[in-house]
């Protein structure tokens, strides 16, 4: 790929991005092939070195946050005329619901997934006290001479305590695919604002 | 390797990097090629990070007839290095102890 195929597809894949950030991140990568092409490597070596466009732009979309996206998709690109002005005022119960919709949705996926966390970790919690309270049972019935339900207590203790050990590890795990997934989703929302090819 | 644990890593070699004088992006790339490999795309979020939490600055420069951007440390830089290197010891007493466990299974 030649370094001008790479910024043209680079400045598409950006594209809804404020003026700024798409700038920044052009020269930023233009300065690098620059440099590397100076320092020897050919225009095809050099591009490759940077990596997929798709990379590269993914991690540029990291560094701007969310709101700065939104901002920029329904800032006005000229003055708006008066009438269009009034027209916004008065649409305001049909776009601010909307949009208000959209914000809670995107916040209700966060809250569904750390409830399923929440929820997992309450059921390892009843593993762990049923698990006591199997314990419990033992002694109980064990002072009381109640063998066959002393060894049933013990053996469920045994059983929920196991349970418990592999909930521990599934309520870790999902922590962490929880953090993860809340990133892609972050990032396939950014997505939304971007890319699209403006009609010239 | 944890991830967070890698990327604050990385900051902070970078940042290390820039601290030895003023530099750019490749000069960067290649001062810590002997150490670790990493590509544009991979210092570019670091570099803005890093510029954001005003620990280093940027400027334009000429260079052979098009611009470059410099890279400088900032004090609020020069501190964040120094509190590595403190910390360092620590983590290093650490990663001691996750080794030795190791050699001895």
């Amino acid at each position: 790929m030649t370094k001008r195929d790479f910024l043209g597809a680079l400045r598409a894949a950006l594209s809804g991005l404020p003026p700024e950030e798409t700038e920044r991140t052009l020269t930023f990568y233009s300065e690098s092939i620059d440099d590397r092409i100076e320092d020897g490597s050919t225009e095809k070596e050099a591009v490759a070195a940077m990596g997929s466009v798709q990379d590269a732009a993914a991690q540029c979309l990291s560094v701007v946050s969310l709101p700065k996206l939104v901002r920029e998709k329904v800032r006005p690109r000229r003055k708006l005329r008066a009438w269009e002005i009034v027209l916004l005022v008065l649409g305001t119960p049909a776009w601010l619901p909307l949009t208000a919709a959209a914000a809670v949705m995107v916040l209700a996926v966060y809250l569904v997934m750390w409830s399923i966390v929440v929820t997992l970790f309450m059921i390892e919690l009843s593993f762990v006290l049923l698990a006591f309270s199997g314990v419990f049972g033992t002694v109980y019935f064990a002072v009381q001479h109640f063998s066959p339900q002393a060894l049933l207590s013990l053996g469920g203790a045994f059983v929920f305590a196991g349970v418990a050990v592999f909930g521990f590890f599934l309520c870790n795990a999902s922590i962490k695919g929880c953090v993860f997934a809340g990133k892609r989703f972050s990032l396939g929302v950014k997505r939304l604002f971007v890319g699209k090819e403006r009609a010239a | 390797m944890d991830v967070q644990l890698k990327r604050g890593l990385l900051e902070a070699a970078v940042l290390s990097a820039v601290g030895r004088g003023e530099t750019y992006g490749y000069q960067i790339i290649k001062d810590l090629q002997p150490y670790i490999v990493i590509a544009e795309p991979t210092l570019y979020p670091i570099l803005r990070r890093l510029e954001a939490d005003d620990l280093l600055t940027v400027r334009a420069a000429e260079h052979n007839g098009r611009l470059r951007k410099y890279y400088a440390v900032t004090p609020k830089g020069e501190q964040r290095l120094q509190t590595f290197r403190t910390e360092w010891a620590q983590m290093q007493k650490i990663g001691e102890f996750i080794l030795q466990e190791v050699s001895h299974d």
